[in-house]
């Protein structure tokens, strides 16, 4: 089958600083990362990073605010925007979730990230982004960090998941394909 | 999600060309995903056709999208004899679009074809459509091509079946 599940964080009590995962093998074609996450803080904008490096990211984000005008932006940040999760001001219980899709992650040339997150918040003013996200580096990606868009170490509350997984491409049912 | 998606066919340019055409796919699943991620050999549209009808007015779209400065909503319908996958963006020479588009109930007879899809393009463009195929016809091939220009060395396609 074409996806396969590499790892799940599930962030435990006491919180956590960061979520990582390492030692990414280069066996799949590309990853998928489904994410859900919440402040134990204010609430703030995630950002992933890879390879530990903090350089040569560049994005062009869509966003809406639940009211009023959506905006477009290009924000030059040590991360790629992942999306917005609700904290301490916004409704209890309620988690930012982020579906962040890397194609061909293995190969040597720069690496494309696509991003559709939504937060969630029992009021008005909620969250929904897109990204179109570009690492300008042609090493495989062999680690993921999420963490606050500006490089921060993020306050991600417990009950918080990550789940990466990998998506293999392949050939079967008489497709053709020229 | 383990055994929901399954890998159809897929191609890694080894030299250019101006489009690629999935065939004779089977009616085996309830939807269909295309993933790709290319360049071009020069700043122009590319975009799909679905059983090779190249008829614009079958292809009606609504998009949002950003450009980095602003914010924009809009519609449309086909152009140049095909579905665009960035109506308002060219592909590009250096920077790689991400496609990632889901074609509904591809394989029914009793309904017009709904698809969703997001393109990426970091250097320009992020956008997410919902467009439709004014055909009940069940998809069996899917052509991705280039307005004028090739896609480059490396790109790559890939399609996969989503199971019910």
């Amino acid at each position: 089958m074409a996806i396969t599940l590499i790892s799940t964080v599930s962030v435990g009590a006491g919180g956590a600083s960061s979520i990582d995962f390492n030692s990414i093998p280069g066996t799949y074609t590309d990853l998928l990362l489904e994410i859900s996450v919440r402040s134990s803080s204010t609430t703030d904008s995630m950002g992933i990073r890879f390879n530990s490096n903090g350089s040569s990211y560049s994005m062009r984000r869509l966003i809406g605010l639940g009211s009023g005008t959506p905006f477009s932006d290009a924000p030059s940040q040590p991360t790629i925007y992942v999306g917005d999760y609700p904290g301490t001001g916004q409704t209890a219980n309620t988690f930012g979730n982020f579906q962040v899709y890397m194609p061909n992650y293995s190969g040597s040339t720069y690496k494309s990230v696509s991003v559709d997150a939504v937060s969630e918040n029992n009021a008005t003013a909620a969250v929904q982004g897109l990204a179109a996200g570009l690492w300008s580096n042609t090493s495989a990606i062999t680690s993921i960090s999420l963490l606050r868009i500006d490089g921060a170490s993020p306050s991600i509350a417990q009950y918080s998941t990550a789940s990466l997984y990998g998506v293999t491409k392949g050939s079967s049912g008489g497709v053709t394909v020229a | 999600m383990a055994n929901a998606m399954v890998a159809l066919a897929n191609l890694t340019l080894g030299s250019a060309q101006a489009s690629v055409t999935f065939s004779s796919i089977p009616a085996t699943y309830r939807d269909l995903r295309l993933v790709v991620q290319a360049t071009t050999s020069g700043a122009n549209a590319a975009g799909f056709t679905l059983n090779s009808d190249a008829t614009n007015a079958n292809y009606p779209w609504v998009q949002v999208f950003g450009e980095g400065t602003t914010a924009v909503s809009n519609s449309g319908a086909g152009a140049s004899g095909i579905l665009p996958f960035t109506p308002n963006q060219n592909f590009s020479t250096t920077v790689p679009s991400i496609v990632t588009l889901d074609v509904m109930d591809y394989s029914v007879t009793d309904k017009h074809k709904s698809m969703l899809y997001r393109t990426n393009r970091a250097d320009a463009v992020t956008t997410a459509i919902a467009a439709r195929w004014t055909n009940t016809a069940a998809v069996t091939t899917l052509t991705v091509s280039a307005i004028s220009v090739n896609f480059a060395i490396g790109s790559t396609l890939a399609l996969y079946g989503i199971v019910s």
